[in-house]
């Protein structure tokens, strides 16, 4: 999408580029398939249940919501992208129903209550996370291990973020099974390495930029760092990765240009160590890109591009 | 409205109104002022049976901020209020111990934790577990105590014993120095 | 009598203080958890309103106009303190609910709203009615807004200590998220939608 750094201003008619947000989605789909193939890998078949409830949900509410505004309904593929999304920050054994609940809140308030895609505030996914974390909370603290065999029922384990997970550690930080993704954790969290290639398909499509991620994770890094953190940690384990590379970039609720954008990273990216830090709850990556969401007109509105010919009003006694 | 608003009639007819007001007000405190005290006694009263369920009264001892439930005129241990700073707001515990120094019991007298979640600090399930410990045992099992957190609301758990734990010694450390 | 009814009437659904004038949201936010608080806050706010609109009506020509807001303000402040040091001595249990939301009638737009705008400028009658208008108004909006969170939030129903019903399937899982301020904002949000999708419009 940014193959063109000047903007080139031209009189129609226009060639149409084959860019639609049809095609966009579905790469976003299928980068997500990697995760998606993971998180069945570690947490067993019961996650494929959870993804055709999330998609199904996510699709239908927003073939109702539009029914309802008597609009046109097109399949652009982003509800499908929120629902995976919403699946993947859910803890591996949520019940189906509480999913469905999600989806149902992450199109019809979050995202069609604002008008529909592209006049959403906050990331749907994302949205609908917290809205049934805050809901059902007890429901969704229970987390399992890593289970190979197809059983549905796992055992109960601390997330790498968790009190007992960190004192539990006696032979050093897990690196390799923090990268791989062999750990407790929301179902497409865990593993790094993939949702690394996922990644590396959207930025090899163009799709998001490489500022997003680079800062965002790069922020945490160094701040944990200077706050006497294994930075290293920070940035394997919780949702970091996830967030980075597929909620940071999501074009309607960040800022329009790469500086926003850097500036909207940064951010998150602070508010992820201070809340894991000095909070009290022990993962921050939803709560910071929503509240980035919430100030991104801001940002865009600072980092507004000057205008072609226009000069800075110099101000008096400057 | 009144046509009168130069000199000094405005400031004038402010001060009545006020003098008014704080009439109105002097009376109905007047009115109120045993029946709230009644009602905060009856209070702390309800609590303190909970946990000493044999009491016919008690009394309150102004120096050391001490409720001293009776029976037939006899002490049956101490109780008093511990506050602490729990996930969202604070948390009033009111803290029963012995005569010796083990605890009674605690019950949840305000708190504003997450409904569903760190409100669950008010149930038995979570109470039950505090009766006849030791002082040094008031903290989470993870921290070597003998108290299990609620699941998923481990700050809201920490911060009741916590509590209960610095209230004890704080209240023991004012009682022995005095002694 | 004529005029008391329109102003009495008017203040029930054409200018509701909640949903169509959207004045005195915070209480409304905050206190409306449980139906118990709902009545409780109701009936206090409008004691309040009452006794404010019928002092403010009978003293309205006497009021200099630069010191009439001071003068609204410490009538209704004293109004509010009587109103909480009563539930102190005799409802204490509704008090401690309630909490810091009955001082914070105070702050209440309604109230100062309604003596600037009416009670200072009728009759007593009208402003009796103008105030159990409002009032009403005010009270089913709290009722609806709680009604719906304490059903969502705790999956049943109680009313002052008796249990009426639990809702199948939600008493296990209640959608806690209702009983957060964030739950009254959604709540308030699609019935503002509601209202308006039936048609209901600003009025005044």
């Amino acid at each position: 999408m940014d193959k063109v750094s000047k903007l080139v201003l031209s009189p129609a008619p226009h060639l149409r580029g084959n860019a639609s947000i049809n095609r966009d989605m579905y790469i976003v789909t299928l980068a997500l398939l990697f995760p998606c193939a993971g998180a069945v890998y570690f947490f067993g078949l019961y996650v494929l249940l959870m993804l055709a409830v999330g998609v199904l949900c996510t699709v239908l509410t927003e073939y109702a919501a539009k029914l309802m505004r008597r609009q046109p309904f097109h399949m652009d593929g982003s509800a499908i992208v929120t629902g995976i999304l919403l699946v993947l920050v859910m803890p591996p054994r949520t019940p189906l129903w509480i999913i469905a609940v999600g989806a149902v809140f992450c199109i019809a308030i979050a995202k069609e209550a604002f008008g529909g895609l592209g006049h959403n505030i906050f990331n749907p996914a994302l949205a609908g996370r917290a809205f049934v974390t805050l809901s059902f909370a007890g429901a969704l603290t229970r987390w399992i291990a890593p289970v190979s065999s197809f059983v549905a029922d796992g055992v109960t384990a601390a997330t790498p973020l968790s009190e007992g997970f960190i004192t539990a550690l006696t032979n050093g930080v897990p690196y390799k099974a923090l990268f791989l993704g062999n750990v407790a954790g929301s179902v497409g969290e865990t593993s790094a390495l993939l949702i690394l290639i996922g990644g590396a398909i959207l930025l090899a499509f163009g799709l998001i930029k490489w500022q997003v991620p680079v800062f965002y994770i790069g922020t945490v890094f160094l701040l944990s760092w200077i706050m006497g953190q294994d930075p290293l940690f920070h940035i394997l384990a919780g949702g970091l990765m996830l967030g980075a590379f597929f909620m940071a970039t999501d074009y309607v609720t960040s800022p329009l240009t790469t500086r926003g954008k850097i500036i909207f990273a940064v951010g998150a990216g602070i508010l992820v160590v201070v809340i894991r830090v000095l909070g009290t709850m022990p993962e921050g990556v939803c709560y910071s890109i929503l509240l980035m969401n919430a100030v991104t007109p801001l940002i865009d509105r600072y980092v507004r591009p000057r205008p072609y010919g226009h000069m800075p009003t110099t101000r008096k006694g400057a | 409205m009144g046509t009168r608003t130069n000199g000094f009639f405005p400031v004038i007819f402010l001060t009545l109104i006020v003098f008014i007001s704080v009439a109105a007000l002097t009376l109905t405190d007047a009115i109120t002022k045993d029946k709230i005290e009644l009602a905060k006694e009856d209070e702390i009263a309800r609590m303190l049976i909970t946990l000493f369920p044999q009491m016919d009264g008690f009394t309150y001892d102004e120096q050391n901020d001490l409720y001293i439930p009776l029976a037939e005129q006899q002490p049956l241990g101490r109780a008093f209020i511990a506050e602490q700073s729990g996930y969202s707001g604070v948390i009033s515990i009111l803290v029963g111990l012995e005569p010796d120094t083990t605890l009674r019991g605690i019950r949840i007298i305000f708190q504003q934790e997450t409904p569903g979640l760190g409100a669950k600090i008010v149930e038995s399930f979570f109470l039950q577990q505090f009766p006849g410990l030791a002082v040094d045992d008031i903290k989470l099992t993870k921290k070597g105590g003998k108290v299990d957190a609620i699941t998923g609301a481990t700050t809201s758990s920490s911060a009741v014993v916590e509590g209960v734990r610095k209230a004890i010694l704080d209240k023991l450390n004012q009682l022995g120095r005095e002694t | 009598m004529h005029s008391f009814t329109k102003n009495f009437l008017r203040g029930i659904i054409r200018s509701n203080p909640t949903f169509i004038l959207l004045l005195g949201l915070c209480p409304t936010l905050a206190v409306s958890t449980s139906l118990d608080n709902a009545v409780g806050m109701s009936v206090a706010f409008t004691c309040v309103l009452l006794a404010s609109n019928i002092i403010i009506s009978l003293i309205r020509n006497h009021v200099p106009v630069r010191v009439r807001i001071p003068v609204f303000i410490v009538i209704i402040a004293t109004l509010v303190t009587i109103v909480d040091l009563m539930l102190q001595g005799f409802i204490p249990a509704l008090s401690k609910s309630l909490g810091m939301y009955i001082p914070l009638i105070v702050v209440n737009c309604i109230i100062l709203g309604r003596a600037e705008a009416f009670a200072s400028k009728n009759s007593t009658t009208n402003s009796i009615a103008d105030a159990l208008g409002i009032g009403i108004g005010f009270a089913w909006a709290m009722i609806l807004i709680s009604l719906i969170r304490q059903l969502l939030g705790t999956g049943k129903l109680d009313l002052f200590g008796r249990h009426l019903f639990t809702v199948p399937g939600l008493g296990d899982n209640p959608v806690a998220i209702f009983l957060l301020p964030m739950g009254a904002f959604f709540v308030i949000g699609v019935l503002l939608a509601l209202f308006r999708w039936m048609g209901v419009s600003t009025g005044e």
